[in-house]
């Protein structure tokens, strides 16, 4: 296993929830996770990774939804698919896409899998998630056939969490909701990891929300883990700069940048060209001499602050 | 507790109106276009004669039930399981703490009981209408039919639901189903000149309960003859069986220990 995959500080070997080993699935043939590795402690862990990273796959792999081709996953110690139902005893879950029984209404449908979780007062649970995500008012009298996208999200939310499980994984928990939804969405987990202990894996494309929450990251990229490790420590490590630069015109100013040795990686997002160094002070030095060559002038340039985003943008080359 | 709370939630989900009323409406009107076949005969007849007339209702009945119970139970086992894959409630429901066997028999139980209580409720009220001066029989033989009923819809969602499971998208899960409902059908309906030809059909998976129960009252609209070329009662039984029960083990198999959500 890669270095930076192990886990230091905090970590105890019996603090893990999640262990992934050499997992390798293929879709035909398209090899969707190749070899992947990680491990999670308790707390609140971010899977995260650009589409066909192998996110969802890896989440369901965990579930006991998809069988693994090569390698072993285990949650709370116990192989995910041969002992998939005992694990599932343990976990709430939310689907990228939630599916539910249309025809009840949402308290209806949140008792019924209470009774199917074998919680004790189904109708208690139902109510108390409910309010966790503030759909306890609508979700009395309408069918969920006629819920919103956002109201559909929370009530799938209500479901993961019904019954307070051990761990809680979430595959896009908050691309339907709107701001406000998003930010009470983060309350609720910070209030669950912290109050009830309960642990977290969130796979999401939203990084500025998963840096508020995460404890733990886990970065994925063509069905491999490319990091991972606690936040605070994955930062720490970044020892590169991203500029963000505004160059009209851009295009020949790019081609000299990609050929400078101290560039690890460079992208562009719009007008903006994010350029991450290794050497600072060679960057600084060499800036006015390419937009000479290029004939470009700078019209911004700023230093972006470490961040998940970061880290990510740099761990993916851009 | 578990599996009679999903058992009420996937019922209640298939039999969702309009289906329910749907198919009663569909099945009634068909029992009322055999019930005219046979000639109603006066209340003072032979007891004998009133049996072989309500044996003759209920075997036709049970012949024409076979394509349309066919077909819905494949519609319905189809929706039951492609469609629940295909839109995520399949996943929603196997990442519960739910055995896959449960799930299984519960979408199997959703859609077969009903419709076979529908079918039989309905043979029963058209015979009872018919023969009303001798209800004692017609409850005596109709008890009969019910197993027969149950084992047309069984084949048929059997089929559905092993068809489903593989292709796992609704469109061709359907044509496929209702396609392969239509060959048995065929199969089974060829054009009958000889004994031979009786013989040949308590062979086929659609006729074979049918003709378990023309063995089962001794009597046969067909005539004697071919009550006497056709195999024994255990035999008819055990083959109409075999054909519901080797695709809903198959499909139980997969179900259980192979599907995987891809979607």
């Amino acid at each position: 296993m890669p270095t930076d995959l192990r886990i230091a500080g905090k970590l105890m070997p019996d603090e893990i929830v999640i262990e992934v080993e050499n997992l390798t699935k293929r879709f035909g043939p398209v090899e969707a996770l190749r070899n992947l590795s990680f491990k999670v402690p308790e707390g609140v862990a971010g899977l995260i990774g650009p589409n066909g990273a192998g996110k969802t796959t890896t989440i369901k792999i965990l579930m006991g939804l998809l069988r693994p081709d090569e390698g072993n996953a285990e949650v709370f110690g116990l192989n995910c698919w041969k002992d998939s139902l005992k694990i599932r005893g343990k976990i709430g879950f939310l689907p990228e896409k939630a599916a539910f029984y249309d025809h009840m209404t949402g308290l209806d449908y949140l008792i019924l899998i209470s009774e199917l979780k074998g919680l004790q007062n189904s109708r208690n649970e139902a109510s108390k998630a409910l309010s966790l995500v503030e759909l306890e008012s609508e979700a009395q009298n309408r069918r969920v056939r006629e819920y919103s996208a956002g109201m559909r999200q929370r009530l799938g939310l209500a479901q993961a969490l019904l019954g307070t499980p051990e761990l809680v994984i979430l595959d896009e928990p908050t691309s339907n909701l709107d701001p406000l939804g998003r930010i009470q969405f983060l309350d609720v987990i910070n209030k669950l990891s912290k109050e009830a202990g309960v642990a977290f894996l969130i796979s999401s494309h939203i990084l500025p929300e998963l840096e508020k929450v995460c404890d733990y990251v886990v970065l994925m990229d063509k069905g491999r883990a490319l990091k991972a490790g606690s936040l605070n420590q994955l930062l720490s490590k970044i020892t590169t700069s991203t500029f963000r630069m505004k160059v009209q015109p851009k295009e020949k100013f790019v081609e000299l940048l990609k050929r400078e040795a101290y560039v690890r990686s460079l992208w562009l997002e719009k007008d903006l060209v994010f350029v991450v160094v290794g050497e600072v002070e060679d960057f600084k030095r060499r800036l006015p001499v390419l937009l000479l060559e290029a004939q470009a002038s700078l019209e911004e340039l700023e230093v972006e602050g470490k961040s998940l985003e970061s880290l990510f943008k740099t761990s993916l080359g851009g | 507790m578990k599996f009679s709370s999903l058992l009420k939630a996937e019922t209640e989900r298939v039999w969702s109106r309009p289906v329910l009323e749907l198919t009663s409406i569909l099945v009634f009107l068909l029992s009322l276009s055999v019930a005219p076949l046979v000639s109603v005969i006066p209340p003072d007849r032979l007891q004998a004669e009133i049996f072989s007339k309500i044996v003759g209702f209920i075997t036709l009945y049970a012949d024409s039930l076979t394509l349309f119970l066919g077909l819905i139970c494949a519609v319905l086992g189809t929706l039951s399981f492609a469609k629940d894959y295909e839109q995520g409630l399949l996943q929603t429901l196997l990442s519960l703490p739910l055995s896959r066997s449960l799930v299984f028999v519960s979408k199997l139980i959703a859609v077969t009981v009903p419709i076979t209580l529908i079918a039989w409720v309905t043979m029963v009220f058209s015979l009872s209408l018919s023969f009303y001066f001798a209800l004692d029989i017609v409850f005596r033989t109709a008890f009969y039919v019910l197993p027969i009923i149950f084992i047309i819809s069984l084949l048929s969602f059997s089929l559905a639901t092993l068809i489903s499971l593989l292709a796992k998208r609704i469109l061709p899960s359907i044509l496929a189903s209702t396609a392969s409902i239509l060959i048995l059908f065929m199969i089974s309906n060829p054009p009958m000149a000889t004994l031979g030809d009786f013989r040949y059909l308590a062979y086929t998976p659609l006729r074979a309960p049918v003709m378990t129960l023309i063995r089962v009252f001794g009597e046969s609209y067909f005539g004697s003859n071919v009550l006497e070329a056709l195999p024994e009662t255990g035999t008819l039984l055990t083959l109409s069986l075999t054909y519901a029960l080797v695709p809903l083990f198959f499909a139980f198999l997969y179900f259980t220990r192979k599907l995987e959500i891809k979607q």
